[in-house]
């Protein structure tokens, strides 16, 4: 009774319509994780009434790591194991001799079936003549039942399509071990250097899920081995200038068709001060107990891996002071500051400094300069105007320590440093990750494209010639088994 | 204070104009199919389909003709921004569909939706997107960005002509209960099932190309933004197209689920990868979400 039972589920978890099902749930869970902000707050959604009670109630703003996505993935892992297995166990069987019959190959849908004149002897060589001259190679097998004069199986392919099947469902399986991996054991976090003053950081975290979950959060304790110090010795940046079209409206069919056929055509124009970063890289130096260990440089899309951590550059961030009239002006909350006695507020849109490279070749180095925005206070309410009607705002630059007139005052800026932004993770699903993708790319790939043609074929005896009963099954894009069959039938009516 | 680039702006009118011309003749292309199919309903007559293929080759001799210039004037393959991520998404769709279809030069009802597809890609490139060459930003400074996005696109092609021939098969399959023939539609009934394995065939050779998109997309992010998966929401919308031809080559293993579960997974496929390319960013700023690929 129970063997029953197990043979039963055994049956359906491994049914191909259980896979497609399980895929059908998991595409659900990604349309949901792609309507609703995941990992964000139940404050950024809009939806009420019965939607906010499922999405709170289930909640899908975290549903990636929710009971629900997990079981699921969980029932697709055991789906993919036990389907695999199933597979394995199939290709053993496979590799047994074939026994071929008459009735068996008739059975098949589409099989070539031929009464020739000649003799069973020449039929059986006439295929397989055809098929060695295609390189198919002959396969063990044997022949059951009466007239049957002989038969055969034979195959084209480098690899057999399952051994290529079998590959890319392991890989899926060691995929789904890796991103399980970096579910439970992995952990980011961010850093911001400025020069001469070195992070500490630590290549183990409490902050994993594995940690929190089994409580070790709290109690968690780094020791002085797992910690070392990143500083930054230098930082650089390099732009280039950023081309616009003149005028050129900023969207419509119309207006850009008249643009465009119009006025001589079209315009490309680089403004002043309109740079486009195209490189920042950070020397970084890695310091063991005190001690400088290491120098190197780090940049966008070339990460630093250092003791199971993998360093990225992530963004920058300068900072400067601001002197007006030799007073030093404190930055207020955004990033904005007020001058003695100007009302308003400015607002500084960065600082810029570095290499340029321009069009025709050449670079120069941009002194640093910062563009301060000054808005100025909104009027009090009067009758004949419209409230919020403040003045335009205005645009300073201040280039290196040069003072400039803002309003009366002198303002300089000084002490500009740049501060180099690095994301650092521990990820080790990635190493898992690395081996399967690969295989399950090339697998993949292989099994599609390649071709892999299975012939069949038994010869019967009869009173004036022969019967010939061949099938022809091929995988893989290129497989065409009519055109096959097609030439297999000339070949053999040929010279008749 | 200002500094005019003459190469640049010749180029660059040459291209928008060559742009404009290349739209116009797939918008005409495109009539033309759509006319072929409303005579293929009362006639058997294949002349506007023919000239619409015709002009379908001119169109594509005028859009390689462009992404040269674009590549000369970028000095890179043009695939960085929008732009001409979709005129290369509209070049591919049309060259293959232009490939498939030489075997059987009367059939014509395909090239509607490719070249539906086509315009609407170039309307939403030339619309709403810069054309400017931009210097290359420092996350797509990767060996990872040619490979990733070549390929990802060319598999979407591949998948936009097997929808379309999917969907071409629906419709006259649909249009055989109004006493119509395949031959009346330039398709020889012996070619029917040929015809209809194109589908599942187009969808194996681009399985494997979405398959590369999403692993060299997840080992670029990996190296560059310090994730090889963050749930971005083109990430999941890409994982969700292939999910959908995964469950589309799965069901075609099964012989009674091969007609109508596999033509609706295949649509549904179809639908998913438009969404992917064409809709993620309308569904983040519907949504109020953050995608790193909303550029």
């Amino acid at each position: 009774m129970v063997s029953n039972i197990l043979d039963y589920l055994y049956g359906i978890i491994t049914s191909t319509k259980t896979t497609i099902a399980l895929f059908g749930v998991l595409m659900l869970f990604f349309l949901v994780g792609n309507v609703l902000p995941y990992g964000g707050s139940y404050e950024q959604i809009k939806a009420t009434g019965f939607a906010r009670t499922i999405i709170e109630g289930l909640d899908l703003l975290n549903v990636y790591s929710g009971p629900w996505f997990l079981t699921t993935v969980g029932l697709f892992f055991l789906n993919l194991t036990l389907c695999t297995y199933k597979r394995m166990k199939w290709m053993v069987r496979i590799r047994r001799p074939a026994e071929l019959t008459a009735t068996a190959l008739s059975c098949h849908k589409d099989v070539l079936e031929m009464e020739l004149p000649y003799s069973p002897e020449e039929t059986a060589n006439r295929v397989e003549a055809f098929l060695h001259g295609r390189l198919f190679l002959k396969k063990p097998s044997s022949t059951r039942g009466e007239g049957i004069y002989s038969g055969g199986v034979y195959e084209q392919g480098f690899i057999h399509h399952m051994w290529l099947s079998l590959a890319y469902h392991v890989s899926v399986i060691l995929a789904v071990i890796g991103a399980v991996i970096t579910f439970l054991y992995s952990f980011e976090k961010e850093i911001t250097i400025f020069p001469d003053k070195p992070v500490e950081v630590a290549a183990v975290s409490a902050d994993t899920r594995w940690n929190r979950w089994y409580g070790k959060g709290e109690d968690f304790i780094v020791s002085e081995d797992e910690k070392f110090q990143v500083g930054l010795k230098e930082f650089a940046i390099k732009y280039a200038q950023k081309p616009s079209i003149k005028g050129f409206p900023r969207k419509g069919l119309i207006p850009r068709f008249k643009d465009t056929w119009g006025r001589g055509g079209l315009t490309v124009v680089a403004e002043e001060d309109k740079y486009y970063p195209i490189e920042y890289a950070s020397k970084l130096i890695i310091y063991e107990n005190g001690a400088p260990a290491q120098e190197l440089w780090i940049k966008v899309n070339t990460p630093l891996r250092y003791r199971g951590l993998t360093f990225y550059q992530s963004a920058y961030e300068y900072k400067f002071d601001l002197y007006a009239d030799d007073k030093k002006i404190e930055e207020e909350e955004g990033g904005k500051y007020t001058l003695p006695g100007i009302d308003g507020k400015f607002e500084s849109g960065g600082v810029t400094t570095g290499k340029l490279y321009l069009k025709d070749g050449s670079e120069y180095v941009i002194e640093p300069f910062v563009k301060l925005t000054y808005t100025p206070p909104e009027p009090e309410q009067e009758a004949d105007k419209p409230s919020g009607s403040q003045g335009m705002p205005e645009v300073f630059k201040l280039i290196g320590s040069k003072a400039g007139d803002i309003k009366g005052s002198k303002v300089r800026i000084e002490n500009v440093r740049a501060g180099t932004i690095l994301s650092y993770r521990h990820d080790p699903g990635v190493p898992l990750l690395w081996i399967a993708a690969p295989v399950l790319f090339f697998a993949m790939l292989f099994r599609a494209w390649g071709r892999w043609c299975r012939a069949s074929y038994v010869v019967e005896k009869r009173p004036r010639g022969s019967r010939l009963l061949a099938h022809l099954q091929m995988f893989g894009v290129w497989g065409g088994e009519r055109n096959m069959m097609e030439r297999l039938k000339d070949s053999l009516v040929s010279n008749v | 204070m200002e500094q005019v680039f003459t190469t640049e702006s010749t180029l660059l009118t040459l291209e928008l104009r060559i742009l404009y011309a290349v739209i116009g003749l797939y918008v005409l292309s495109c009539l033309l199919h759509i006319s072929q199919a409303g005579v293929s309903v009362f006639f058997r007559n294949f002349f506007f389909g023919k000239m619409a293929t015709n002009l379908l080759y001119l169109a594509v001799i005028g859009h390689t003709l462009l992404i040269i210039i674009r590549w000369i004037e970028q000095g890179q393959p043009p695939v960085q921004n929008k732009y001409e991520c979709l005129s290369w998404f509209a070049w591919c769709n049309t060259f293959t569909y232009l490939y498939i279809r030489r075997r059987w030069s009367e059939l014509s009802m395909p090239g509607i939706f490719v070249t539906m597809l086509s315009i609407a890609a170039l309307f939403l490139a030339i619309n709403k997107y810069d054309p400017t060459v931009t210097p290359i930003a420092p996350a797509l400074q990767s060996p990872w960005y040619f490979w990733h996005v070549l390929i990802a696109f060319g598999a979407y092609a591949v998948f936009v002509v097997g929808c379309s021939v999917e969907l071409s098969y629906v419709i006259i399959k649909g249009l055989g209960y109004a006493k119509k023939s395949w031959e009346d539609f330039g398709l020889p009934s012996l070619d029917v099932q040929t015809f209809h394995g194109i589908t599942y065939k187009l969808v194996l050779l681009g399985f494997p190309l979405l398959t590369f998109g999403i692993i060299s997309g997840a080992a670029w992010a990996d190296d560059a933004w310090g994730r090889y998966w963050s749930w971005d929401p083109f990430e999941i919308l890409s994982l969700i197209t292939w999910t959908a031809f995964g469950m589309y080559l799965h069901a075609m293993s099964i012989p009674k689920w091969r007609e109508t579960w596999g033509s609706t997974l295949c649509l549904l496929g179809f639908a998913s990868m438009l969404i992917t390319f064409m809709g993620s960013g309308f569904l983040t700023k519907l949504f109020g979400l953050y995608s790193m690929h909303a550029y």
